[in-house]
C-alpha cells in the first residue's frame, strides 16, 4: 500500500504542484478505494484505478482554481537549503516543474502518466479516456514545449548540474 | 522480418515514438520496441535522434517528487473501511480498536498457565466423618446445637 501512495502522491504533486492538495488528494483516492473494497473485482489493477480516481480529483481541482480566479500554475516550493550543488540542483528542477506547469493541462497529464508515473501508453490513454493515438499526440507536443521552455537553458542546466 | 504481434520502425516512424516517449525504450510501445531499438543499433542517425531525446530525459528526472509524509500514511489508514474480519470482531467489541481486549484475554490466559504450572499441589487429607463433627462441636459449642432447642 505504501507504494501505491507514495506514488499517487507523487502524482497529484506533479499535476497541482501543492504538497498539501497532493496529500489530500492521495487520502481521498484512498478513501474511495476503501469503500470499493468490498466489490473489486480481481482483474482490476489498483494502480490504475487509483491514477484515475486521483486524477479526476486533480482534473476537478485545477478547474476550481480557474473558477476561482486564481492562477492554474502551481505555487512551487522553494528549494530547500543546503550546499551550493543542491541548491543548484534545486533551482534546475525548479525550472523544469515550471516548465511543465505551464503546459496545457492534458499534455502535462499525459507527460506525467508515461514519463513519471512511468505507465504504458495504452494504460496512460485508459486513464485520461482518449485513444493511444491521441496520447502519443499529447505527449509529442507536450515533450516539444517543454523543449521549447527549456531551449538555451539546456546545454547550460545540463552542464552545471553534472 | 519481425516477430507476430511486433511492427515495423523506419526512420520517420522512430523519431514519432522519440518525439512522443523519449529515449527509455521501457516507454516505448511494446509492439515497436525490438524493431526501434535494431534500428538504433544500425543506424547512425536514429541514435543521434535517440540522443537528442535522452538528453531532453535527463534534464526532467532532475526533478524528483518530494515523498508522502508519514501522516499522510496514518491518516489514510486510519480511514480505512473495515473488512469482513473487522466487521466481525466490531461486533463482538464495539467499544474501541479490538486489540485491546484481545490482548487482555491472551495475558490472563498466560497467567493462569504460568500459576497453574508453578503452583505446588494442594493435598487435602482424609479425616474421616467422626473428625469433622468432634471439630464442629469443638468450635460451636453447644450454645449452638439447634437440636437442644436453644
Amino acid at each position: 500500500m505504501e507504494a501505491h501512495l507514495g506514488r499517487i502522491h507523487a502524482f497529484a504533486w506533479r499535476m497541482l504542484g501543492d504538497a498539501a492538495e497532493a496529500e489530500d488528494v492521495a487520502q481521498d483516492a484512498f478513501l474511495r478505494l476503501w469503500r470499493q473494497a468490498g466489490k473489486w473485482r480481481a482483474e482490476a489493477r489498483v494502480g490504475t484505478w487509483l491514477h484515475r480516481v486521483a486524477h479526476n480529483l486533480c482534473i476537478d481541482r485545477l478547474r476550481q482554481r480557474r473558477g476561482d480566479g486564481g492562477e492554474e500554475l502551481p505555487d512551487l516550493p522553494d528549494p530547500s537549503p543546503g550546499p551550493a550543488a543542491d541548491q543548484q540542483r534545486a533551482q534546475v528542477a525548479r525550472r523544469i516543474e515550471a516548465a511543465l506547469a505551464c503546459l496545457p493541462e492534458r499534455q502535462r497529464t499525459a507527460i506525467v502518466l508515461v514519463h513519471y508515473q512511468e505507465l504504458g501508453n495504452i494504460e496512460a490513454a485508459g486513464i485520461m479516456g482518449v485513444s493511444v493515438e491521441a496520447m502519443e499526440s499529447l505527449l509529442s507536443r507536450g515533450r516539444r514545449g517543454l523543449r521549447e521552455a527549456l531551449a538555451g537553458l539546456r546545454d547550460d542546466l545540463m552542464g552545471d548540474v553534472q | 522480418m519481425t516477430r507476430q504481434g511486433e511492427r515495423p520502425v523506419n526512420l520517420a516512424r522512430l523519431a514519432e515514438i522519440l518525439d512522443a516517449y523519449g529515449a527509455d525504450p521501457r516507454r516505448w510501445p511494446v509492439e515497436e520496441r525490438v524493431a526501434a531499438e535494431k534500428l538504433i543499433a544500425e543506424s547512425a542517425e536514429a541514435a543521434s535522434l535517440r540522443a537528442d531525446a535522452a538528453a531532453l530525459d535527463k534534464l526532467m528526472d532532475l526533478s524528483t517528487a518530494p515523498a508522502a509524509s508519514p501522516e499522510l500514511m496514518a491518516r489514510v489508514l486510519a480511514g480505512r473501511a473495515p473488512t469482513a474480519a473487522d466487521g466481525w470482531l466490531a461486533m463482538l467489541w464495539p467499544f474501541g480498536p479490538v486489540w485491546q481486549p484481545l490482548s487482555a484475554m491472551a495475558l490472563a490466559t498466560v497467567l493462569g498457565i504460568a500459576i497453574g504450572a508453578t503452583a505446588p499441589d494442594i493435598v487435602i487429607p482424609d479425616y474421616g466423618d467422626s473428625a469433622i463433627a468432634e471439630a464442629e462441636s469443638l468450635t460451636l459449642g453447644p450454645a449452638l446445637n439447634l437440636d437442644n432447642g436453644l
